[in-house]
C-alpha cells in the first residue's frame, strides 16, 4: 500500500470512527423507573437520594448499603416519573432532585462518575 | 397440455400419499424456531394495548417490511396506520397524514417530546431485512435511520419499547399502563429473534458471475475504487464499511441528503424541520443501509426523498453528496469525487436490481422449503414468499433485465399461490415453486 493510499484510507476511517454508542434518549423519558430494557438493574443504579450539591452539581444516592456520588452535567437529562399517578412523564430540573426521593441513574460510562440520565419519582 | 395436467394430478396424488404416510412424524422441538414463531405472532398481532397498531402496521410482510405511498394507498381508511385521521387525541402532532399518504413518511420525536409542534422529523420506514448483517457496529448497535433509534441499551431488542411509546400510544401523554403497555422481557426476546431471522444472514461475496452484461458492468463499477467507489461504505453491497484496514461494521455518514434541492415534501408545500440525524443535538449523520434489498424497498434515503433506484445511484454523482462531509472525505481520500455518467448509473442500478432478484429468489426458496407454516394463521410466510417472487419479477422487468428469468418466476409465483391455498397438495406445489425458482436463478447467474 503506498503512502497516499494509506493516508486516504486513514482519512476515511477517521470520518467514521469517532462515534461513541449513544442510544436515542427521547422515548426513554416515558419508561418508568426500573423498566428500561437492557439497562435497568444492569447499567443503572436505583436508590434514594441522600444529598444534592447544586453548586457542585453532584448527587449522592444510596442503594442498599452502598452510596454512589455522581456528577450532573448540562447534558444530563432529568425526567420526573409520574407513572404511579398514571400521569405523563415530564422533563425535570436539578431542583426536582430532592433528598429522600427514589431515583434511577444511568451513567455515561462504566466508571459511574457522570449521570447520563436521571429518573426521579414524582413527589407525593 | 391435457397430458401435462394429468401428470400434475398424478404427482399431486403421490404427494398426498407421501404426506399421509409421513403424518405421524413430528419434527423435534426447536427452541429458537419456537421463539421466532412467537416473535412473528407478536410482531403482526400484538397491539400492546395501544392505538391498534402492531409492528406489522409499518413493517408488513407482503411489502418487504416497509411501507411506501403505493402500499399506503391500498389500505382501508380505518387501518391503524391512519389513527391520526380518526382518533381525536392523536389528531395533532402525532403524524402528518398528508406526508404519510403522499410519501410514506412517519413522524418521530427523536430530539425529545417537550415541543411536539416544532421538534420532530419526518422519516421513511426502514425495512427490517438482513438486520443480522447491519445492526452491529464497533460503536454499539445501530437501529433506525440515524442508528440511535432505541431507548435502554440502544439494542435491536430494546427498539420495540421505543416504537411502542412513539407509535402505539392512544394519547400524546404516553403513560405506560394507560396509553399502552410496555413489552415484557420475554416479548422483547421473541421480537428480537424474529427480526434477526428475517432476510439474509450474511452478505454476498462479490464479484458474482452474473449473466447480464449490463449488470456485470455495474458490478465492476460498484467495486471500482476510482469510479463508483460504492464498496467503501457498502462492502459486498451490504451495510458495512471497509476503507482498507478491515471491516468497520455499520457506520454513520453525513452524505448531504438534507441539502438536496427540490425535496418532495417541500415541493408539496410542507416544511418539516431539518433532520439532524444521530444524537441530540444531532451531528447530521445517518447510518448506512444494506443495498442488496434496495431495489424493492424504495423510496430511498431517510426522508424518502428519492423515488427510484436509478435516481438514488445518481445522487452520488450530484453536488449534495460531493459537497457533503462524506463526499469531501471520499474525494480527499481517492483524489476525486464521484463522477458517473448516465449509462454507468444505469449499470450500477441494474447490478443492484439483479442482486435484489437473486436475494428474492433465495429468500422465497428458504421460506417455502423450511418455513411453510403450520402455526401461522395469517399465512404471513406465504405472503412474504409470494411477495418476494413478485418483487424479483418487478425489479428485473422495470429495467428489461434477464428476460429469460421472468417465465420461471411467473410460474414460481403461481405455484406458491397454489401451495398457499392447498392443504393436502401443499407439498407438491411447494416443490414445483422451488424448482421454478432455481430455474430463474440459473438464468441470472453462472
Amino acid at each position: 500500500m503506498d503512502r497516499r493510499r494509506f493516508l486516504a484510507q486513514g482519512a476515511l476511517a477517521l470520518l467514521a470512527a469517532p462515534w461513541v454508542a449513544q442510544a436515542q434518549k427521547a422515548t426513554e423519558q416515558f419508561i418508568p423507573i426500573g423498566q428500561s430494557p437492557g439497562v435497568s438493574g444492569k447499567a443503572t443504579i436505583i436508590g434514594t437520594i441522600e444529598a444534592v450539591d447544586a453548586a457542585a452539581r453532584t448527587m449522592t444516592i444510596s442503594a442498599g448499603a452502598t452510596s454512589y456520588r455522581c456528577a450532573l452535567t448540562d447534558r444530563t437529562r432529568i425526567w420526573i416519573d409520574r407513572s404511579a399517578q398514571r400521569l405523563s412523564a415530564t422533563t425535570g430540573r436539578l431542583a426536582d432532585l430532592q433528598k429522600g426521593r427514589r431515583v434511577e441513574v444511568k451513567f455515561t460510562d462504566a466508571t459511574r462518575k457522570t449521570a447520563e440520565w436521571v429518573k426521579v419519582e414524582a413527589a407525593g | 397440455m391435457r397430458t401435462q395436467a394429468l401428470c400434475g394430478r398424478a404427482a399431486a396424488l403421490a404427494s398426498i400419499v407421501a404426506l399421509v404416510a409421513g403424518c405421524e412424524t413430528v419434527p423435534p422441538a426447536d427452541p429458537q424456531a419456537a421463539l421466532v414463531a412467537k416473535g412473528r405472532r407478536i410482531f403482526f398481532n400484538e397491539t400492546f394495548a395501544g392505538n391498534g397498531r402492531t409492528c406489522g402496521t409499518c413493517h408488513p410482510a407482503d411489502n418487504n417490511f416497509t411501507i411506501d405511498a403505493a402500499f399506503i394507498a391500498r389500505l382501508p381508511a380505518d387501518d391503524p396506520l391512519f389513527v391520526a385521521e380518526f382518533v381525536p387525541a392523536l389528531a395533532k402532532n402525532f403524524e402528518n397524514p398528508r406526508l404519510m399518504r403522499a410519501f410514506g413518511l412517519i413522524l418521530e420525536n427523536l430530539d425529545g417530546f417537550d415541543d411536539l409542534a416544532n421538534a420532530f422529523v419526518m422519516r421513511g420506514v426502514p425495512h427490517t431485512l438482513a438486520l443480522r448483517t447491519s445492526v452491529a457496529s464497533p460503536a454499539g448497535p445501530r437501529t433506525g435511520w440515524s442508528g440511535d433509534g432505541a431507548p435502554g441499551d440502544g439494542s435491536l431488542r430494546s427498539f420495540a419499547t421505543g416504537a411502542v411509546i412513539q407509535h402505539f400510544t392512544k394519547t400524546l401523554a404516553r403513560v405506560p399502563g394507560v396509553d399502552f403497555r410496555l413489552p415484557t422481557d420475554e416479548e422483547l426476546d421473541a421480537l428480537e429473534a424474529f427480526q434477526l431471522s428475517l432476510g439474509r444472514k450474511e452478505d454476498p461475496k462479490l464479484p458474482l458471475p452474473l449473466k447480464s452484461a449490463v449488470a456485470k458492468r455495474g458490478q465492476a463499477l460498484f467495486l471500482d475504487r476510482n469510479v463508483g467507489k460504492c464498496n467503501f461504505c457498502h462492502v459486498n453491497a451490504g451495510a458495512n464499511a471497509d476503507f482498507g484496514g478491515g471491516s468497520l461494521g455499520n457506520q454513520n455518514f453525513d452524505t448531504g441528503v438534507e441539502n438536496l434541492p427540490d425535496r418532495p415534501a417541500r415541493l408539496a408545500g410542507e416544511k418539516p424541520p431539518r433532520d439532524d440525524g444521530f444524537g441530540t443535538p444531532g451531528d447530521g449523520t445517518f447510518n448506512t443501509p444494506p443495498l442488496v434489498e434496495a431495489a424493492d424497498t424504495g423510496p430511498f434515503f431517510h426522508d424518502n426523498s428519492v423515488a427510484t433506484l436509478e435516481a438514488a445511484v445518481a445522487f452520488y454523482d450530484g453536488e449534495s453528496f460531493n459537497n457533503s462531509p462524506a463526499g469531501k472525505a471520499l474525494a480527499g481520500a481517492t483524489g476525486s469525487g464521484i463522477e458517473i455518467d448516465g449509462t454507468q448509473i444505469q449499470a450500477i442500478a441494474s447490478f443492484l436490481r439483479v442482486l435484489n432478484a437473486l436475494e428474492n429468489i433465495r429468500s422465497a426458496v428458504e421460506l417455502l422449503e423450511t418455513a411453510a407454516p403450520h402455526d401461522d394463521p395469517t399465512q404471513s410466510v406465504f405472503k412474504q414468499a409470494i411477495g418476494d417472487i413478485g418483487d424479483a419479477i418487478r425489479v428485473l422487468r422495470e429495467a428489461d433485465l434477464n428476460p429469460e428469468a421472468l417465465a420461471p418466476l411467473d410460474s414460481a409465483q403461481r405455484f406458491a399461490r397454489r401451495a398457499k391455498q392447498a392443504s393436502l397438495t401443499r407439498a407438491y406445489w411447494l416443490q414445483q415453486a422451488v424448482a421454478a425458482l432455481r430455474q430463474a436463478r440459473a438464468a441470472l447467474i453462472e
